[in-house]
C-alpha cells in the first residue's frame, strides 16, 4: 500500500462513522400519543447536571443535584410549587395546632409504592402513615449514615434521645431501649402527626426538604446499605438504573396516583434520563446538537454569544426557549465583625457605599443577574416577604468616604492593607473580585486577593482566619429564616478558638435575636414576617457582611418542551412536562 | 526464574506498601473537613462531629492507617463519602470504559503507527518519510488535554460529526473522538520508534542476502526485517498499555468517559478520601500487575534479563 492512499483511506473511515453519528443521538419524534387538552404523552426528557448526585437514600439528599432527580421518584407529605406555595402532595391538607407544637397531616390513601422485587410478587402495596412515621424516623437514626439529623433535632420530640440512645447502644454493642422519636405519631393509616418541642414555624418547610421523601420499609430491607442505589418510593417516575459519572435512567410509574385538571394521568413523559456532563461549555455544545433537552447556567465568557442587551436570545440561539428567574440566592462578602479590622461598623458601612453594584452587573457579570443587592440579605424573591421594605447600601461614594474618615481612617490613611478570600469559581468570583478591589481603592483601602480552593476556603472561614471572604447562600427553604439564621448570635462560640460554621461573622446582637426567636415562633405569617423585617433592618444597619447582588438563574430548553417552569429555588419537577413533537 | 519471580513478586509488594502510604498521607495534607463538606454551610459544629466520628476521623492517624491498611489487604477499600457507593464495587464497575479505551486506542495507535513506520522506513528520507515524521514529532509533542478540546470543538462543534460527551451504551460512535485523542501519542513514538529500529535491520547482512536470493521486497520486509524489528516496538506498546489502564484523565473529563479517569478527578473535587485512595491504589495495583508480567515474560524471551 502506498503512503498517500493511506490517509484517503483514513479519511473514508471516518466518514463512514460519522455518517452514523446519528445513532448516538436522540431521535427527532418519539413514539408520542394525542392526549386530552392538545397534550402529548410519551418521550423520555434528557437533562444534564453538572455535578454527581451524592445519594438517592433520602437521608443523604441534602445536596441540590440529588434532590432533582430524586424528586422524580419520591413524593413528600407537602411540595412546593413553582411560586414556592406548599401544595398538598401525599397529604390532601394538613393543620398546625394553635400553640405552633403539633402538625396534623391527612394522607392520601390511593398511593402505592412502585413495583419492586422487595414486595411480595413484585407488586407495590399502599403507602400508609407508618411508612411516613419509618422514613422520617430513618433521618434521626445514625446507623442509616443520615445527614439531616441536624435539621429535625431541635425540633422533634424524642428526636434527640432517639439519636443519642441508638449512638450510645451501638457503640455498647446492646439493643436500643428508644426504638423511634416519641414525636412522630401514627393515629391511624391516613394521619400522621409531628410533636414539636418548642413553636418553630419554619417546620413546615422541613416536610419539603430531601430528607423527607417517604419509602418503604421493605426496600431497606432489602437493599440495605445499597438502597441508595436501588431507590424504590411512589414518585411518578421508577428508577432503573444508574451509571455514575455517566447518567441515571427513570421510566414512567404507570400507578402514579396523580391526575391533570383534564383527567390525563401524570406523568406524560416515558421517562427521564439525567446526565452528568460536568463542563457547563461542554453541556451547552450538546444541549445545541440536540441530545440534550435543557441548559442550566450559561457560561459567563459565552454570555453575550448567547443573549442579547434586551435578554433576548441572538440569532444564533433563538430557536431554543430562554428561562430566567431571580434567585433566593444572595452573594456577598463576609467579616469577620470580632477583627480588628472589621469591629467598627462604620468601616463595613463604607465599604458597602463604596461598592457600584450595578456596575459590577453590567460590566463584570454582562446582565446574567439584574438585582443589585441593594435591600438585605434576604433577596426580594422571598414569597410572602417584604424584602425590598429593609434599607439597605447604594453607591455613594461621599458617604462612604465620611464613614472612613469618621472612622479614623481619613482617604484610607492608617487603614491596614485588607485579605479578600475568594474561591475557585468558573472566573466568575475572581473577575466580581478584582472590580471591588478597584473600588475600595476609592475610599484608600488596599485589598490583596487571595484565591482558594473551596475546602479550605470554608475551612478558614469556620475557624475566623479569615477577616474578609467570598460566599453565596442559597435557601433551603423559602423562609427568611433560611438567611436570617447566619446573624443569630447563639449559633456564635463562646471560645472564639472553637469554630463558627453558620454564623461565620460572629455577629452578636441580643435585640436582633430577640427578635429572630420571636418571629421563628411566630406561626400567623404577616406577623412572622413583620419581626424578620425589624431584625434583618439591625443586621443590615449594622452592615454585617458587604452585599453584592441576588443571583439570577438562567436556563436554555428546547422549543418542544412543555409544562417545565423555572422556580427561585431551581427545583427540578417533572410530574406535568411533556413534549410537543 | 522462579528466584526471579519472587524478587519481582516482593519488589512489587514494597510497592504496593509505599503507594498506601503516600496516598494515605496526601490525604491528610490536603485542606478541608470532608464531614463539612458533607454536611453543607448549614451544619453546626455538633453534627459535624457526629459524621467525622461516624467515618473515623476522628481516631489518630495511626489507627486510621492501620485501619485503613488491614481492610485494603482484604480488598474492602470502603465507602464513598460523596456516593456511599462501595469504592472498589465502583472502580472495578468503571474499569471496563478506561479498559475499552485503552485497548482500543492502543490497537489503533499500534496498528497505524506500526505501518507509517514501516513505509518511512522502506522509503527514507523521501517526502512521504518527512511528511510523516513531522507528524509524528506534532502527535508526540502536543499535548492530549489540548487535542482533546480541539477535537471536541472541531468534530463535535463544528463538523458534528461525532459526540464529544457520553459513553458507548448509546453507540459506538462515542468511541471515537477519546479514542483517537488518546491513540495520538502512543501511534506517534510507536511510527518513530518502528522506523528507526526498521533502518537499524534493513541494513542488517541478512536482509541483503534474502534479497540477494531473490526473496521478494513484501517478504524481506514483513518476514525478516519486522519481525526482527519488533522487539523494541512491543516493549514500548506494553509500557503504554498499563500507563493507559491507569485512566487517562484529561482525556476522560474532557469526552466524560466514565472511566477510572473521570472517577478520580470527581473524587479529588469533592474531596472524597476514600475514592481518591481507591483510584490511585487501583491504578498503581495495575501498574505494577502489567510491568511485572511484561518483565517476566522478557525473562522468558530473553535470558540476558534475567541475570542482570
Amino acid at each position: 500500500m502506498k503512503f498517500k492512499t493511506i490517509f484517503p483511506a483514513l479519511i473514508a473511515l471516518i466518514a463512514i462513522l460519522a455518517f452514523n453519528a446519528g445513532c448516538g443521538k436522540k431521535s427527532g419524534s418519539e413514539n408520542m400519543v394525542e392526549l386530552k387538552g392538545g397534550i402529548k404523552g410519551g418521550g423520555v426528557f434528557v437533562s444534564n447536571e453538572t455535578e454527581n448526585i451524592r445519594s438517592l437514600d433520602p437521608v443523604g439528599i441534602n445536596d441540590v443535584v440529588s434532590h432533582h432527580v430524586a424528586h422524580q421518584m419520591y413524593d413528600l407529605l407537602i411540595d412546593l410549587d413553582t411560586n414556592l406555595q406548599l401544595v398538598p402532595m401525599l397529604a390532601k391538607k394538613w393543620e398546625i395546632s394553635p400553640d405552633g407544637l403539633t402538625y396534623t397531616f391527612h394522607l392520601r390513601n390511593d398511593v402505592t409504592f412502585h413495583d419492586n422485587a422487595c414486595f411480595p410478587g413484585g407488586k407495590g402495596r399502599k403507602m400508609v402513615a407508618e411508612d411516613v412515621r419509618y422514613s422520617l424516623n430513618r433521618v434521626l437514626d445514625p446507623r442509616t449514615g443520615s445527614l439531616g439529623f441536624d435539621f429535625y433535632k431541635n425540633y422533634v420530640v424524642g428526636a434527640k434521645e432517639f439519636n443519642e440512645e441508638i449512638t450510645k447502644a451501638t457503640s455498647e454493642n446492646r439493643e436500643p431501649k428508644i426504638k423511634d422519636a416519641s414525636g412522630y405519631k401514627v393515629i391511624d393509616d391516613t394521619t400522621f402527626q409531628i410533636m414539636l418541642t418548642k413553636p418553630f414555624a419554619p417546620f413546615i418547610y422541613y416536610t419539603c426538604l430531601g430528607f423527607a421523601y417517604v419509602i418503604p420499609k421493605e426496600a431497606v430491607d432489602k437493599y440495605g446499605k445499597d438502597f441508595f442505589q436501588n431507590p424504590v418510593g411512589t414518585g411518578p417516575f421508577v428508577f432503573e438504573k444508574w451509571t455514575p459519572d455517566l447518567e441515571i435512567n427513570m421510566k414512567k410509574n404507570p400507578n402514579y396516583w396523580d391526575r391533570d385538571a383534564a383527567g390525563n394521568q401524570i406523568p406524560y413523559l416515558d421517562g427521564v434520563k439525567f446526565r452528568f456532563i460536568k463542563d457547563l461549555s461542554q453541556q451547552l455544545l450538546e444541549f445545541k446538537n440536540g441530545n440534550i433537552d435543557d441548559s442550566y447556567r450559561i457560561p459567563n465568557e459565552l454570555f453575550k454569544t448567547i443573549v442579547n442587551e434586551d435578554k433576548t436570545l441572538t440569532p444564533e440561539y433563538s430557536k431554543f426557549i430562554v428561562q430566567r428567574k431571580t434567585s433566593l440566592s444572595t452573594q456577598y462578602y463576609g467579616y469577620l465583625v470580632t477583627s480588628k479590622v472589621f469591629e467598627d461598623p462604620r468601616v463595613r458601612q463604607a465599604f458597602n457605599y463604596a461598592i457600584d453594584r450595578e456596575k459590577i452587573l453590567k460590566y463584570v457579570l454582562q446582565g446574567s443577574a439584574t438585582d443589585p443587592a441593594i435591600y438585605g440579605m434576604v433577596p426580594p424573591v422571598m414569597p410572602n416577604y417584604n424584602a425590598k421594605k429593609i434599607k439597605g447600601y447604594s453607591f455613594d461614594l461621599p458617604k462612604a468616604k465620611e464613614l472612613m474618615s469618621q472612622a479614623g481612617y481619613p482617604d484610607g490613611k492608617g487603614f491596614p492593607v485588607v485579605t479578600l478570600n475568594i474561591n475557585e469559581g468558573g472566573g466568575r468570583n475572581t473577575q466580581i473580585a478584582e472590580a471591588i478591589q478597584d473600588m475600595l481603592r476609592e475610599i484608600g483601602v488596599t485589598v490583596k486577593l487571595q484565591l482558594l480552593q473551596f475546602a479550605q476556603h470554608l475551612d478558614n472561614i469556620d475557624a475566623g482566619r479569615s477577616d474578609f471572604y467570598r460566599l453565596g447562600w442559597n435557601a433551603d427553604y423559602p423562609d427568611p429564616e433560611t438567611f436570617l439564621n447566619l446573624f443569630y448570635g447563639k449559633n456564635v462560640p463562646a471560645n472564639p478558638k472553637d469554630v463558627s460554621p453558620i454564623n461565620s461573622f460572629r455577629y452578636k446582637n441580643a435585640k436582633f435575636d430577640e427578635l429572630f426567636e420571636k418571629a421563628i415562633a411566630t406561626t400567623d405569617i404577616a406577623e412572622r414576617n413583620r419581626l424578620y423585617e425589624e431584625a434583618e433592618q439591625i443586621a443590615v444597619n449594622d452592615a454585617v457582611v458587604l452585599f453584592i447582588y441576588y443571583d439570577e438563574d438562567w436556563r436554555l430548553v428546547q422549543p418542544y418542551v412543555r409544562g417545565y417552569a423555572l422556580d427561585p429555588m431551581h427545583r427540578v419537577n417533572m410530574r406535568f412536562t411533556w413534549l410537543d413533537k | 526464574m522462579a528466584n526471579y519471580i519472587i524478587r519481582k513478586l516482593l519488589y512489587s509488594i514494597l510497592v504496593l506498601i509505599g503507594v498506601i502510604t503516600v496516598t494515605f498521607s496526601l490525604m491528610y495534607v490536603i485542606p478541608g473537613d470532608p464531614a463539612r463538606l458533607m454536611l453543607g454551610q448549614r451544619a453546626d459544629i455538633a453534627s459535624i462531629d457526629a459524621v467525622r466520628k461516624q467515618l473515623g476521623l476522628d481516631d489518630p492517624l495511626y489507627v486510621q492507617y492501620g485501619r485503613f491498611m488491614v481492610k485494603a489487604v482484604q480488598g474492602d477499600l470502603g465507602r464513598s463519602y460523596s456516593s456511599n457507593r462501595d469504592v472498589l464495587k465502583t472502580i472495578l464497575e468503571t474499569f471496563p470504559a478506561t479498559a475499552l479505551l485503552a485497548v482500543s486506542a492502543l490497537i489503533i495507535s499500534s496498528l497505524i503507527g506500526i505501518l507509517i513506520g514501516v513505509i518511512s522506513s522502506v522509503k527514507p528520507y523521501t517526502w512521504t518519510d518527512n511528511l510523516s515524521m513531522l507528524l509524528a514529532l506534532f502527535g508526540i509533542s502536543f499535548p492530549p488535554f489540548a487535542l482533546g478540546l480541539i477535537m471536541a470543538l472541531v468534530f463535535g462543534a463544528w463538523l458534528k460529526w461525532f459526540p464529544i460527551s457520553g459513553y458507548v451504551n448509546n453507540g459506538m460512535i462515542y468511541l471515537v473522538l477519546p479514542m483517537l485523542t488518546l491513540a495520538l501519542r502512543p501511534l506517534s513514538i510507536i511510527a518513530r520508534l518502528t522506523r528507526s529500529s526498521m533502518l537499524d535491520v534493513l541494513g542488517q547482512d541478512y536482509v541483503r542476502t534474502a534479497r540477494a536470493k531473490g526473496v521478494s521486497e513484501w517478504k524481506v520486509i514483513i518476514k525478516h526485517a519486522l519481525r526482527n524489528a519488533m522487539n523494541p516496538v512491543l516493549t514500548t506498546i506494553s509500557a503504554w498499555l498499563a500507563a493507559l489502564l491507569g485512566g487517562t484523565f484529561f482525556i476522560e473529563y474532557i469526552f466524560n468517559w466514565p472511566g477510572i479517569g473521570l472517577l478520580a478527578i470527581n473524587s479529588i473535587l469533592s474531596l472524597d478520601f476514600p475514592m481518591i485512595q481507591g483510584t490511585v491504589l487501583f491504578t498503581a495495583v495495575i501498574f505494577i500487575i502489567v510491568n511485572m508480567i511484561v518483565d517476566i515474560m522478557y525473562a522468558f524471551l530473553d535470558p540476558k534479563v534475567k541475570l542482570s
